[in-house]
């Protein structure tokens, strides 16, 4: 298996006087995984999404993209393989419509008209949005402006999708528009995606679940294990989701023993009966 | 100050091809001292309705009691500026506005232009800091070296000092991190206690307007949709569906609960322990069998 992004001893701050954000960091993301950075605001997490696509430059150490080291001169080659969605869905709008919003991207990489259309077409369908093509963006919900933000990214064929707090600016309802979208897209195709967030339903969504404190990985881990520390999340700023808090609670107080903390409505409830059922 | 809407309603660019009616027909009472969240989907007319309450907006038909002041499409501009003094907003994301050398010349900025003495302005700003929890060691920095959360901080102090009787909060925490919302909110909660300051929470998440609010308005369309208390709010499931609105993710869980155990839970912001206990209590009583 192909190593999608790989950083070696990274190195990076935002100015001479300011304290280092990652330091002799490393990380390696296979090829189609699903990761979720995670971490308090300031932890480094959405550096190094912009360090992934060079947005940013590290100081020292290398970064590496399907095994070829990130360079000034390469930078805009590789970046046509990592598709990058940002948190506010307003600032990434260029086309008048949402069809011309999707062929921006690939009109700047030259793909012919007839491909064009049949790109367009099919990610807006993987996104849900087929029937707006013409509508304007402006008018469309903070949920469907994403949606198409994401289409417009699919339509460039990326091999790597990066998510940065891409839903933590909607709406409850926007916010399960995109987790269906992307859980669709996993489903679908073939692509490493790295969210970052501190939205806990993203996370249920993913492989592997890498969590950053202070420009270090505190812990690399599944979306199963991760509560198992539950006081550590604590400690460095996280805070729990309600069903893992009652199952703390429950453990506390009965007899309890989860081997794995509940993490949706359904989890926990299914615990509940089944425990119910046995006393 | 008791604020009062009569019949407003509210069109932008209105007599052009634009126009576009924002508020419909809005009749709306809030007491001095309430904690109240205005809860709606994005476009329902929340934006549009908090700016009538420092008359950013003026009514188009109808009009806004704030207080001694009525706000009517007739107003005279230049009457405003002692209105919004004391109606303090939160705008979303107001760590934009920043824009001073100093944190201490943003927080003053304010203060200035409403030419509050200046024999006041250190005592002012001392104590607006405070109630944000920030330490005096950050006046003398560039507001622009500050993390996100201490920026909006900042931002907050500057509207804090004013000493508004209202506060009016829009989207107070869209974009921090689970952490930072529980903290600026609490720290708006414990204003509104120990100050007994009118709180106007708008916002999507209904979590925090079950958790601070004693009075919900659902906005949808331009209207208001339903009003009450977060308990009468949130059992009308269907009701809320209809203005696209989710109910928060504890009473979910809870109606789940009792939907599939028989039991009969109801939520009166228990903490976790109290509730899991409760569940345990009332599932023993239950067992089937």
């Amino acid at each position: 298996m192909m190593t999608a992004i790989e950083f070696r001893d990274v190195y990076f701050r935002y100015n001479e006087d300011a304290p280092w954000v990652l330091k002799k960091f490393n990380l390696k993301i296979e090829e189609n995984e699903t990761v979720a950075i995670i971490g308090h605001n300031g932890s480094g997490k959405s550096t190094i999404a912009k360090l992934a696509n060079g947005l940013l430059v590290p100081q020292a150490g290398d970064i590496l993209i399907n095994g070829r080291k990130l360079t000034a001169s390469n930078v805009w080659e590789i970046r046509q393989n990592i598709g990058m969605v940002f948190q506010n869905p307003e600032n990434q709008f260029v086309g008048t419509t949402v069809r011309d919003d999707v062929a921006f991207g690939l009109e700047n990489r030259g793909i012919p008209r007839k491909e064009m259309i049949k790109r367009i077409h099919t990610s807006l369908t993987q996104v849900g949005m087929e029937n707006y093509q013409d509508h304007e963006p402006h008018n469309l919900s903070g949920g469907q402006k994403q949606r198409v933000a994401i289409a417009s990214v699919m339509a460039t064929y990326p091999e790597i999708l990066l998510l940065d707090e891409a839903t933590s600016m909607l709406d409850p309802r926007g916010r399960k528009e995109i987790l269906s979208t992307i859980h669709d897209l996993k489903e679908e195709l073939e692509i490493t995606m790295v969210m970052i967030t501190h939205d806990l339903h993203e996370i249920i969504l993913t492989d592997r679940v890498i969590v950053m404190n202070q420009g270090q990985i505190y812990k690399d881990t599944t979306v199963d294990h991760l509560f198992n520390d539950y006081q550590g999340l604590q400690s460095i700023g996280l805070s729990l989701p309600l069903t893992v808090e009652l199952a703390i609670e429950l453990e506390r107080q009965y007899d309890y023993q989860f081997t794995t903390y509940p993490l949706d409505n359904e989890e926990f409830l299914k615990a509940l009966w089944t425990s119910n059922l046995k006393e | 100050m008791d604020i009062q809407f009569e019949r407003v309603s509210y069109t932008y660019q209105m007599n052009t091809p634009f126009s576009y009616q924002a508020l419909k027909d809005i009749n709306m009472e809030i007491k001095t001292g309430e904690f109240v969240a205005v809860v709606g989907h994005t476009g329902s007319g929340k934006s549009t309705l908090l700016q009538h309450i420092n008359g950013l907006l003026l009514p188009t038909e109808g009009q806004v009691q704030v207080g001694d002041f009525q706000l009517s499409r007739d107003n005279k501009r230049q009457d405003l500026k002692k209105l919004r003094e004391k109606v303090g907003v939160v705008f979303q994301y107001p760590e934009h506005q920043l824009f001073e050398e100093t944190v201490e010349r943003d927080i003053s900025f304010g203060l200035k232009n409403f030419q509050i003495p200046a024999e006041e302005t250190q005592a002012r700003i001392a104590s607006a800091l405070e109630k944000v929890h920030l330490s005096d060691d950050v006046l003398q920095k560039s507001p622009f070296e500050l993390s996100g959360g201490q920026m909006r901080r900042v931002a907050i102090a500057g509207v804090l000092a004013m000493d508004p009787e209202v506060l009016i909060l829009d989207e107070p925490t869209a974009g921090l991190d689970p952490k930072g919302q529980h903290d600026v909110m609490n720290m708006f909660y414990d204003l509104h206690k120990t100050k007994h300051m009118t709180t106007i929470l708008v916002t999507h998440q209904m979590n925090h307007a079950l958790k601070y609010a004693d009075y919900i308005f659902v906005l949808a369309d331009g209207r208001v949709h339903m009003e009450g208390s977060p308990e009468h709010i949130f059992s009308q499931v269907e009701s809320l569906e209809e203005a696209n609105l989710d109910i928060p993710d504890i009473l979910s869980l809870i109606n789940q609960i009792n939907q599939k155990f028989g039991t009969d839970l109801c939520y009166k912001r228990q903490k976790p322990d109290e509730l899991a206990k409760e569940i345990m209590e009332q599932l023993r009583e239950n067992k089937p069998l």
